[in-house]
């Protein structure tokens, strides 16, 4: 094989494949390592300590240990497969969460001395991140919200880190049920005749995951850098970060790993022992830190104070609710309708035309109910502008929009001060 | 089913109608402690940047030690970064560069084309030629 004429590397590892074994090489010459290693045939792990994590690494250093496949070590807590490009070759890449990964072995009763357990975040350590303090002052948070909340907000459940701090999963939940309620509040009482897809569609266009995930990334929120950018050729080793900067960034197990010649690559949600890896989406990760700030702000500041923030970042942003209709059979459920509301039935009218015998031709045509006239619309044919005009009246009925006042605004003030709403007998049943 | 919904993507962030969240995040000053093109960057650091920071609490600031020219770099909330060479300028005009990245939207310089741009329907509608009278309609 070609092998003993490739870097000194690869030869070591080729000659262990059979028993575990373990090789310290210098950072320093990580990049050709790393691109050298598909050639190895076997199951080759590389074992990068993530001083991240371990503040007492004493010296960064690489490992990379080669085992044959059918004995994967427990002790590697991800990795990547990656099978495109080399059929019978995998390699595999992970970073460890294990505090002393300088005695890396194999042996699964090591892991046994992993310290267990959660403890709180170190206030000392966060109040030196730069990135925690200025988002903070970037989102107006107050003093009152704790920088070590803020801190957890951004650990999501699914990361490395969630073992040593805990995560976001609480704030996210409690966040997720104030947007929801002061969300859908807004959206029935501005609109309360509109039907219940077009709300569930809302809801989502408002604080989806999407949604969310964008109004993160416009606060400036960065995620934690994988600890290789790219996997064939150009694979690269990342610098580590310190702990302190870990803070500041979103962390959370990372489902696509990389992308390369169009491929997409993701990681085995199953270890090879059969238990689940914590891997999310960007978008889950990113909108639950979203829904955790709010949650934090809930508990740190009071609940009126994340009911402003909710009004201020999300409600502010713009949606035409209008665009979210789609009407399967305009001119029956509009003659529903009337006969639903006791109004005279609808009749449709030409208003004006033009170029009736040529091939632009336009008409313009009004639906009327008696004298008033309930929509109408432009078409290139009548029956086209006749549908339109349909379509158009139904919106008006549907997004009538009272401007009444939201009961949310007098939850703690005397009863006198609540109106009642306007509540709608409900969509038109075809 | 009568009504059904479409799916028209999520809804557009508009800066500032509720909440301002300021689009540069981060700024960067690199400077050299030994060569003379730093020597404005260097007073600037020395005289002003506690100030500066203090007057923009959401801002990162990041102070990098390197040979060479003096830079300062500035990340902004779309990805973008915009980077000035502060080479042999005096610790004003340090200071006016800082404020030029820190007032930086991050876009890319482009011409407006339009005097106004919107992402709001216009108020007045679009015009018909058949919403008039009948008097006023052009007649072929």
């Amino acid at each position: 094989m070609s092998l003993r004429s490739r870097a000194p590397i690869n030869r070591r590892i080729s000659a262990s494949l059979s028993a575990t074994k373990i090789l310290q090489v210098q950072q320093t010459r990580h990049a050709r390592h790393a691109s050298t290693l598909y050639n190895v045939q076997g199951f080759v792990q590389i074992n990068q300590p993530v001083s991240a994590v371990n503040l007492s690494a004493p010296k960064r250093k690489l490992f990379i240990s080669a085992s044959s496949r059918s004995t994967p070590s427990p002790f590697f807590s991800s990795y990547v497969r990656v099978s495109h490009s080399f059929k019978t070759k995998n390699l595999a890449i992970h970073s460890s969460s294990r505090p002393n990964s300088t005695l890396a072995t194999s042996e699964p009763d090591v892991i046994a001395d992993e310290p267990a357990g959660i403890s709180e975040f170190p206030t000392s350590e966060v109040a030196k991140c730069s990135a925690l303090v200025a988002l903070r002052a970037r989102l107006e948070l107050g003093a009152s919200f704790d920088l070590t909340t803020l801190a957890q907000a951004l650990n999501c459940p699914s990361s490395e880190l969630a073992s040593r701090f805990p995560s976001n999963e609480s704030l996210s939940e409690l966040g997720a049920r104030l947007l929801d309620f002061y969300v859908s509040e807004f959206i029935i009482c501005s609109y309360p005749r509109l039907p219940m897809e077009v709300i569930k569609e809302a809801l989502w266009s408002y604080c989806g995951d999407d949604a969310l995930t964008s109004v993160g990334r416009h606060w400036g929120i960065e995620r934690e850098r994988p600890q290789i950018t790219t996997v064939g050729k150009g694979a690269r080793l990342i610098k580590e970060q310190r702990l302190v900067d870990y803070f500041g960034v979103l962390k959370y197990g990372r489902m696509v790993v990389g992308r390369s010649n169009g491929l997409t690559e993701y990681v085995d949600p199953v270890n090879e022992d059969g238990t689940e890896r914590g891997v999310e989406r960007y978008s889950t990760a990113m909108s639950n830190f979203v829904r955790s700030v709010i949650g934090g702000i809930c508990l740190h500041n009071g609940r009126d104070v994340a009911k402003e923030f909710i009004f201020n970042h999300i409600l502010s942003r713009k949606l035409d609710i209008s665009k979210l209709f789609r009407f399967e059979q305009p001119t029956r459920e509009l003659s529903r309708l009337c006969s639903r509301e006791h109004f005279a039935p609808p009749i449709s009218r030409m208003i004006a035309e033009t170029g009736r015998f040529s091939q632009g031709s336009v008409y313009v045509v009004g639906i009327y109910s008696g004298s008033n006239m309930l929509g109408s619309a432009e078409g290139r044919s009548i029956a086209e502008a006749e549908t339109r005009a349909a379509i158009n009246a139904l919106k008006s009925w549907y997004l009538y929009s009272p401007h009444s006042k939201l009961p949310s605004t007098t939850e703690g003030k005397a009863e006198a001060d609540f109106q009642q709403l306007y509540v709608d007998p409900g969509q038109v049943i075809v | 089913m009568p009504v059904q919904s479409v799916r028209r993507g999520i809804s557009v962030a508009r800066n500032g109608v509720g909440a301002f969240v300021l689009p540069c995040r981060k700024l960067t000053f690199r400077f050299c402690n030994w060569g003379a093109s730093s020597v404005g960057i260097r007073e600037f650091l020395h005289e002003s940047l506690n100030k500066f920071s203090k007057e923009n609490p959401g801002i990162e600031f990041e102070v990098i030690k390197k040979h060479g020219h003096p830079v300062i770099i500035g990340d902004y909330l779309n990805g973008k970064q915009k980077v000035i060479c502060v080479r042999n300028l005096t610790a004003s005009e340090v200071a006016v560069k800082a404020n030029l990245l820190r007032d930086a939207s991050g876009r890319k310089l482009a011409r407006a084309k339009n005097p106004v741009s919107s992402i709001n329907d216009g108020p007045r509608g679009i015009w018909s030629p058949f919403h008039v009278l009948e008097q006023y309609r052009h007649k072929v």
